[in-house]
């Protein structure tokens, strides 16, 4: 059996991996088609038509300042989505760097960086965003800086323990008795070794991200009310939940779940992809 | 004949290990040099301390292992002074190595073409295409082929005779004086090793390449090599120029035993004759300092001691 088929064969057997990208891909096109989805705008209240369940008009209802809950939930899904990517963009990248060379180079400056890391994991994840936040004040950018700065460490983390085995194979020093750079040691010989892992985490992480986000939202941190956001429509939805209106907080509360099983779909698939090559 | 310039020497080196807060002596006393064009092999058994001796050229020492005394000059110029620049400036170019097992000396995520010119792209502003283009030279030159094919495969896709020939058109792809092998064919199956052995003639006498060849195989030395040094215990107990000689009328009992040890299929395993024990490992070891060789003609030498000191060089003081 060559190669190609059995990659292939490899590929067909992971469902999983398959139906994350589906539901990712589909969420995606969905939040970034929202104006071609959706006649009505997310902000536009409508005090006359509120808390109406599903109608012609509006098929998934109001909310309680008469906003289209389709609309909010697919706009929603744009803010919500852009900033747990660009979150994990972040601390992948520097984490990933960090990690790849305190795991190469040892030393005090792998010693220093993992003790600021122990600081920073010290620290229930939570409240360490909660209150960067607070600091930081309300809004997309400092939800953003204060998940960087937390979460960096996971990254650095992992990359460096798999760098520690990367360093000490022979292939290394074979690329070191070739005279080649350490950079280019670290960029061509050690980092495709390791950055499926940072990969893997990452996509969990994305999940984990949406959580934080929807959560700090819920608890009236982070992003700021008119523009349209998971977390706080399930928020406010709830003080009518006693009121029969049940859809205002279980509508998001779907979209997010399915959204991050989408993406643990993708984790779990790319992990067994990898287990399988190796 | 005027004996050609020496492109290796090495003077009373000697490397220290630390283990377990202690210092050992792990190699005392070694000097030798590899001749211009010539080849030397680097024989003993396994912890004699000569893919130590190897690694110490390269830097590729373990952290808790040092040189503590002499000298590896390459080209007249020590190699371990400066801080290891001039050892920088010369990898590659001057000398390369090879290893021992192919199938983890390759990156596994790598095409083998960029591989093997990785250090030649390092240093000239060759473009893609033209790297590629030597890649193939060099994989036809070490005997792979269809090199237009195979320069984009994996390493795993290789079987491992092609990945030590990888290795090797790594090793000669910025054009070194010298290549330090690592027992290169002891990885390989038999009808391999002599096809890699045969690899290593011809590129000796088609680069007019310098060899520094560690083995246990001493039928590779003979096969291969001009001149040997043969190690135990981390000193060298009998070397020579002229590897005819040794071949022909060894001096050292060591030597002797060696050349004498041809293993039997049905037999009983056997230690070599006349060492009561197996070599003491470095814990174990005397760490009496090692005695000055003893010239028997220019350009052989034996080391003053006997079996009797062979066996005696497991260390008199007990060690929890």
């Amino acid at each position: 059996m060559s190669t190609m088929t059995r990659i292939k064969k490899l590929h067909i057997n992971n469902f999983r991996l398959y139906l994350g990208i589906f539901i990712l891909l589909t969420v995606i096109a969905m939040a970034v088609f929202a104006s071609h989805l959706t006649k009505f705008d997310p902000i536009e209240q409508d005090l006359m038509n509120a808390l109406q369940g599903g109608t012609d008009k509006h098929f998934l209802g109001t909310d309680n300042l008469g906003r289209d809950i389709w609309s909010r939930l697919l706009y929603g899904g744009r803010t919500d989505l852009f900033l747990a990517t660009a979150a994990v963009l972040a601390p992948f990248i520097i984490g990933t760097i960090i990690g790849a060379i305190c795991g190469y180079f040892s030393g005090w400056i792998d010693t220093f960086v993992m003790r600021v890391a122990d600081v920073v994991v010290a620290f229930p994840f939570y409240v360490l965003v909660i209150s960067l936040v607070f600091i930081l004040g309300n809004g997309v950018s400092s939800i953003f800086i204060a998940i960087s700065l937390v979460s960096w460490v996971a990254y650095a983390r992992i990359v460096r323990g798999e760098t520690l085995i990367v360093r000490s194979k022979e292939f290394i020093e074979a690329a070191q008795t070739g005279g080649i750079s350490n950079r280019k040691i670290i960029t061509r010989h050690v980092l495709p070794n390791v950055i499926t892992q940072a990969v893997v985490y990452a996509m969990s992480d994305i999940v984990l991200n949406i959580g934080v986000i929807v959560t700090l939202s819920y608890f009236g941190l982070g992003i700021v009310p008119p523009t349209p956001d998971w977390g706080r429509m399930i928020s406010e939805g709830q003080q009518f939940l006693a009121g029969g209106y049940y859809y205002l907080t279980v509508l998001p509360a779907i979209a997010v779940i399915i959204t991050s099983l989408g993406l643990s779909f993708i984790g779990d698939g790319l992990a067994q992809l990898l287990r399988v090559k190796r | 004949m005027t004996a050609p310039a020496n492109i290796l020497e090495f003077e009373n080196l000697q490397i220290v290990a630390r283990i377990a807060g202690r210092d050992y002596i792990a190699i005392d006393n070694v000097s030798f040099n590899v001749a211009q064009g010539h080849a030397r092999g680097l024989v003993g058994e396994s912890g004699s301390g000569k893919s130590l001796t190897l690694r110490a050229i390269m830097g590729l020492l373990p952290s808790n292992v040092r040189v503590t005394s002499g000298s590896i000059k390459f080209q007249g110029i020590d190699l371990l002074a400066d801080k290891g620049k001039y050892r920088k400036s010369v990898l590659g170019t001057g000398i390369s190595m090879v290893f021992q097992e192919p199938s983890v000396a390759l990156n596994p995520v790598m095409k083998i073409g960029k591989q093997i010119t990785d250090s030649l792209v390092e240093r000239s502003d060759l473009n893609r295409r033209q790297a590629r283009e030597r890649a193939i030279d060099l994989m036809d030159q070490v005997g792979i082929r269809d090199p237009e094919k195979r320069v984009d495969d994996f390493p795993f896709q290789l079987s491992g005779g092609m990945k030590q020939r990888v290795m090797i058109a790594a090793a000669i792809a910025c054009g070194p004086e010298l290549i330090l092998c690592d027992e290169p064919t002891t990885a390989l199956d038999v009808t391999i090793q002599a096809q890699i052995i045969d690899l290593f003639k011809k590129l000796r006498s088609e680069l007019k390449v310098s060899l520094l060849y560690v083995t246990h195989d001493i039928g590779v030395v003979a096969e291969l090599c001009d001149a040997i040094s043969v190690m135990y215990s981390g000193r060298i107990v009998e070397q020579v120029d002229d590897i005819n000689k040794v071949f022909s009328n060894p001096q050292h009992p060591y030597t002797k035993a060696l050349l004498s040890a041809i293993p039997r299929i049905d037999g009983p395993i056997q230690r070599l004759k006349g060492l009561e024990k197996t070599a003491p490992s470095l814990t174990q070891r005397s760490q009496e300092l090692a005695p000055p060789m003893t010239q028997i003609e220019p350009g052989w030498e034996i080391a003053p001691f006997e079996f009797s000191d062979l066996n005696q060089m497991w260390s008199s003081s007990s060690h929890e």
